[in-house]
C-alpha cells in the first residue's frame, strides 16, 4: 500500500513537477490547433473601409467599398485599389456572402469606419440591423453612421478631389472634426444607445453629393465625375419615420445634446455685420422638474473674423461688434432650439431627448410617448474668449 | 510554550492530514499564502465574470437599475469574502477536519457541487464570448481544449500556484484595465444610471436575485492558510477590485444605455474605445489578454476549491477533479446551444445559488467564530500566565495559534513520514 502510494506520488511529482513538459505539451497543442483554424491571409481578405445598406420591400441591398491589396509577402511591389461591390439579399449576411463570392475574397468589416444607411434601411429594426454587423462581421462600434440622400452605393463610389475613397472623406470630416460646422459624429454604439432609449430618436449626419462645378485638372486633362460632399444637415430618425433638418437646427440640436460639438458659428447682426466664431467648449446643464425640462447651455467661442463692419480695425472679444454678435448668437441658438422643440412635438420625434431627462426623475411612472406633455425652456450663454 | 500540548495535537492532525493529502495527490504546501498573495487572488479571480459578461445580462432584466444591483450584489459579495477570510484566519478548517463531523463533511460536499456548477457555467460564458463575440466561426472544441488545459493544470497544482500566478499578473492586469479606462474616449451619459428603480423595488429584488450565481467566487479561499504581512493587502485588493466592478458597471450603462444587452464582454468593449484607436488601432487584444488570464485563474481557483471540498467530504480530491474536468470539457461540448446554459443561470437557479452563497457565508462566519472561541478557551485553560507575543508576529496570540492551526503545510510530512521544510511560527 505504502509502495503504491509512493509510486503514485512520484508519478504525480514527475508529471506536475516537470513544467517544461507541460509547456511543451501546451505548445504542441497550440501549434496543432493553429493548423486546424482556417486563417485567411491578407491577400485573401477584402478589407472593407465603407459599408452601405439600402432596403427595398423584401430585400437588403448591401454595398462595400474595399481595399484590394495585390502582391503578397516577399514580393517587392504591392498596390492598393478600391472597389465598390453591391449585392442583394433577404438578409444582410446573405448579401455580404454574395459580395464575397463576387470578389472571390472574404469580406472583413473589422477595419470599416463608415456605415452609410439609406432612409429605407433606417426603417428596419435597429437592433436587428446592427446585430450581425457588430457580431458576426466584427464591425467596430466606433464606426460612424451616416444617412444619405442618394443610394449608399452611390455615396461609396463617389470620387472626391482630395481623397481616394469617399469613406476616408466622411471619416476625416466627422471623426477628426475637419469639416463639420457644429456637427458631430454618431457611432454605431451611440446610434443604438439613443435609438433604444426612452426618447428613441437620433440625429444622424446627412450626406449629400453633387458633381463639382469645376472639375479638377490632371496631366491628362479635366477629370470627370468628381463629386463634392455636403454634411451640413441631419436626418432625424425615430421609430416610425425620419426627416431632414437644416444646418441651423442641426447645429442647435447638437449643441444641446453633445459636449464634443465643435465647428464654427456665424451670426449675422440685423445691421448686416457678419462675425465668425469657433466653438471651443460646450457645457449643458439640464434639469427636469415634473414634466418640465429647463436647460442652460454655456458655449465658449473664440472670435475669428468680422466682415461688413463700418469702422474696421482690430477687434477683441470685448469689442462692441463682437459682444453684439455673441448676443445675437445666443438668440439664434435659443430660437433654433425652440424650433427644434416645436418640430419634435409636431413630428413626435424626441431628438432633443427630453423624455430621457424626465424619465431620470419620474422613473417608471412616466407614460410612454409623453413628449407633447413636456414643456421646454432653454437659456443660452455665449462667452467669447481670446483666439489662440 | 505552554500551548505545546495543543499544538502537538494539532500537528498530529496535520500530520495525519498531510499523509492523507499525499495519498490524495494534494500537495500540503499548496494552500499556504501570504495575505498579499491572497489579495492578488481577490483581484485576479474575483471580478472577471462580473465585469465581462454580466453587465449585459443584468441590463436586459433591469435596464437603468443595473448599477444599483451591482452595488447591492458587490456588498453581498464583500460579506462573502469577509466570511471566507475570517474562516481562513480562524483555523476552523483544521478544527472541523479533525472532528470529521458529519456537518462539515456535508458542507464540503455541498461546496464541492457548488464550485463545480459555477465552474461549468463560467466556462460556458468564456466559450461564448470567445466564439460569439471575438473569434467568430472558431470551433468551440478549440476554445475548450485551449482553456481547459491551463485550468486543470493550475487547479491540480493547487492554491499556491494559482496565487503565485495571480501575484505575477495582478499588477499587469490592473494596469491594463486602468490604462484602458484612462484612455477611454466615448460618449457616456452617467445619467443613464437613473432612475434607481426602473422597475418596482419588489421586482428589482425578484429579478436581481436571479444573478446570485455571480456571488462567492472567492469561497475557495476558505481552505487557505493566510500569513499576515503588515499592510492589509486583502482589504486593499478587495477595495480596488469591487470599486472596479462598480465603476465598470456604471460606465457600461453610461456608454450603452439600453443597448447594453448586446454587449457580450464589457471589458473588451471598453478597450475598443480608446483615444489612440485612430493611430494604433483598437486595443481589444490587451483586454482580451486580461479577460482570458483572469478567466483561467478564476476557473482554476474554483477547480481547486472543488478538489479541496471533495477531499474533506469524501477523503479524496479525485472525484471532484474528474467531475470538474469532465464538466468543462465534455459538458461544454455536448450542450447543443451554450445560450441555454446562460438562460438557465438566470432562471430560478439563480435564487438557489444566491441562497447557497448566503448559507455558505453564514456557515463560515459561525464556524470561524466557534473556532476562535474554542481556541481562546483552550489558550486560557493552558496558559495560566500572560505570554510574551512572539517576535515578528502581528496577529494576536490566539489568532496566531489559530492561523498556525490552519496551516497544515507548516510542518509538511512527506510520504515516508519525515518532516521537511516549514514549521509553526
Amino acid at each position: 500500500m505504502k509502495k503504491s502510494s509512493g509510486f503514485r506520488r512520484t508519478l504525480h511529482d514527475r508529471f506536475f513537477g516537470t513544467k517544461w513538459a507541460v509547456l511543451l505539451l501546451a505548445s504542441v497543442l497550440l501549434v496543432f490547433f493553429a493548423q486546424t483554424v482556417d486563417n485567411k491571409s491578407l491577400t485573401q481578405s477584402a478589407i472593407v473601409i465603407g459599408l452601405g445598406i439600402d432596403r427595398t420591400d423584401d430585400a437588403f441591398t448591401v454595398s462595400t467599398q474595399s481595399v484590394v491589396i495585390t502582391g503578397g509577402a516577399g514580393e517587392s511591389q504591392s498596390s492598393q485599389s478600391y472597389a465598390v461591390h453591391t449585392a442583394d439579399g433577404r438578409t444582410i449576411s446573405e448579401a455580404l456572402d454574395k459580395i464575397s463570392q463576387k470578389m472571390g475574397l472574404l469580406v472583413s468589416l473589422s477595419h470599416c469606419n463608415v456605415l452609410v444607411l439609406s432612409q429605407e434601411a433606417l426603417r428596419s429594426d435597429h437592433a436587428l440591423l446592427f446585430a450581425p454587423l457588430t457580431g458576426t462581421y466584427a464591425l467596430p462600434e466606433q464606426a460612424v453612421v451616416v444617412a444619405s440622400a442618394d443610394t449608399p452605393s452611390k455615396v461609396l463610389s463617389a470620387r472626391t478631389a482630395t481623397t481616394v475613397a469617399s469613406p476616408y472623406y466622411i471619416q476625416a470630416s466627422l471623426l477628426q472634426n475637419l469639416g463639420g460646422d457644429g456637427l458631430t459624429p454618431v457611432t454605431v454604439k451611440d446610434f443604438l444607445a439613443h435609438s433604444l432609449s426612452r426618447s428613441g430618436a437620433v440625429c444622424l449626419p446627412y450626406v449629400e453629393i453633387s458633381e463639382m462645378p469645376d472639375q479638377p485638372q490632371t496631366p491628362d486633362g479635366e477629370s470627370e465625375g468628381v463629386s463634392e460632399f455636403f454634411l451640413n444637415k441631419n436626418l432625424v430618425v425615430c421609430k416610425d419615420s425620419s426627416f431632414v433638418i437644416g444646418e441651423e437646427l442641426a447645429q442647435a440640436a447638437n449643441l444641446f445634446n453633445r459636449r464634443d460639438t465643435l465647428g464654427k458659428l456665424s451670426p449675422v447682426l440685423p445691421t448686416g455685420e457678419a462675425v465668425e466664431f469657433r466653438v471651443i467648449d460646450v457645457r449643458q446643464s439640464k434639469k427636469a422638474d415634473g414634466m418640465s425640462v429647463k436647460c442652460k447651455i454655456e458655449i465658449a467661442v473664440s472670435f475669428m473674423e468680422a466682415q461688413n463692419v463700418a469702422n474696421g480695425g482690430k477687434f477683441t472679444p470685448s469689442s462692441q461688434v463682437v459682444s453684439a454678435a455673441a448676443k445675437e448668437l445666443e438668440k439664434e441658438i435659443s430660437d433654433n432650439l425652440a424650433e427644434c422643440y416645436r418640430l419634435s412635438v409636431e413630428r413626435n420625434a424626441d431628438f432633443l431627448r427630453l423624455q430621457n431627462e424626465v424619465y431620470k426623475k419620474a422613473g417608471r411612472e412616466l407614460p410612454e410617448d409623453c413628449l407633447a406633455d413636456i414643456s421646454f425652456g432653454c437659456e443660452v450663454k455665449v462667452t467669447v474668449k481670446e483666439s489662440d | 510554550m505552554n500551548n505545546v500540548a495543543q499544538n502537538t495535537d494539532l500537528r498530529d492532525c496535520v500530520a495525519q492530514r498531510g499523509a492523507r493529502r499525499h495519498l490524495a495527490g494534494l500537495s500540503s504546501e499548496s494552500t499556504l499564502l501570504y495575505n498579499s498573495q491572497t489579495g492578488a487572488v481577490v483581484l485576479c479571480c474575483g471580478i472577471v465574470f462580473k465585469v465581462s459578461s454580466l453587465p449585459g445580462l443584468v441590463s436586459l432584466s433591469l435596464q437603468s437599475s443595473t448599477l444599483w444591483l451591482y452595488i447591492v450584489m458587490s456588498a453581498v459579495d464583500l460579506v462573502c469574502l469577509a466570511a471566507t477570510v475570517f474562516f481562513a484566519y480562524s483555523g476552523a478548517d483544521v478544527l472541523l477536519s479533525r472532528s470529521s463531523g458529519f456537518v462539515y463533511r456535508a458542507f464540503n460536499a455541498l461546496t464541492c457541487a457548488y464550485f463545480t456548477v459555477k465552474g461549468y457555467v463560467y466556462f460556458v460564458y468564456a466559450v461564448i464570448f470567445l466564439t460569439v463575440d471575438l473569434f467568430v466561426g472558431i470551433a468551440p472544441y478549440i476554445v475548450v481544449l485551449v482553456l481547459a488545459v491551463p485550468v486543470i493544470y493550475l487547479g491540480v497544482k493547487g492554491l499556491r500556484t494559482v496565487a503565485r500566478c495571480c501575484e505575477i499578473f495582478a499588477l499587469l492586469l490592473l494596469g491594463i484595465i486602468v490604462v484602458n479606462l484612462c484612455f477611454l474616449k466615448t460618449d457616456a451619459d452617467f445619467g443613464r444610471n437613473l432612475p434607481v428603480f426602473s422597475v418596482a423595488p419588489g421586482e428589482f429584488l425578484e429579478r436581481g436575485l436571479r444573478f446570485g450565481m455571480w456571488l462567492g467566487d472567492l469561497f475557495p479561499l476558505m481552505f487557505a492558510g493566510i500569513r499576515r504581512k503588515k499592510l492589509p493587502w486583502i482589504g486593499i485588493s478587495a477595495g480596488v477590485s469591487y470599486s472596479l466592478v462598480v465603476i465598470v458597471a456604471a460606465l457600461a450603462v453610461a456608454m450603452y444605455g439600453n443597448a447594453l444587452p448586446y454587449v457580450y464582454n464589457m471589458l473588451i468593449r471598453i478597450a475598443g474605445f480608446n483615444r489612440l484607436s485612430m493611430e494604433i488601432g483598437r486595443l481589444e487584444w490587451a483586454a482580451l489578454f486580461v479577460v482570458i488570464v483572469m478567466a483561467v485563474l478564476g476557473l482554476a481557483l474554483l477547480f481547486h476549491g472543488a478538489s479541496e471540498s471533495s477531499f474533506r467530504a469524501f477523503g479524496s480530491a479525485l472525484p471532484a477533479r474528474l467531475l470538474f474536468s469532465a464538466a468543462i470539457t465534455v459538458g461544454v461540448l455536448v450542450v447543443p446551444t451554450p445560450q441555454d446554459v446562460v438562460e438557465f443561470s438566470k432562471s430560478d437557479f439563480g435564487y438557489v445559488m444566491f441562497a447557497l452563497a448566503a448559507a455558505i457565508a453564514v456557515y463560515l462566519f459561525a464556524a470561524g467564530t466557534y473556532a476562535r472561541k474554542k481556541g481562546r478557551r483552550s489558550a486560557e485553560e493552558e496558559r495560566p500566565f500572560p505570554e510574551e507575543p512572539a517576535e515578528n508576529d502581528v496577529t494576536s496570540s490566539v489568532e496566531s495559534e489559530a492561523a498556525c492551526s490552519s496551516l497544515p503545510q507548516e510542518k509538511e510530512i512527506s510520504a515516508d513520514g519525515t518532516s521537511s521544510k516549514g514549521g509553526c511560527v
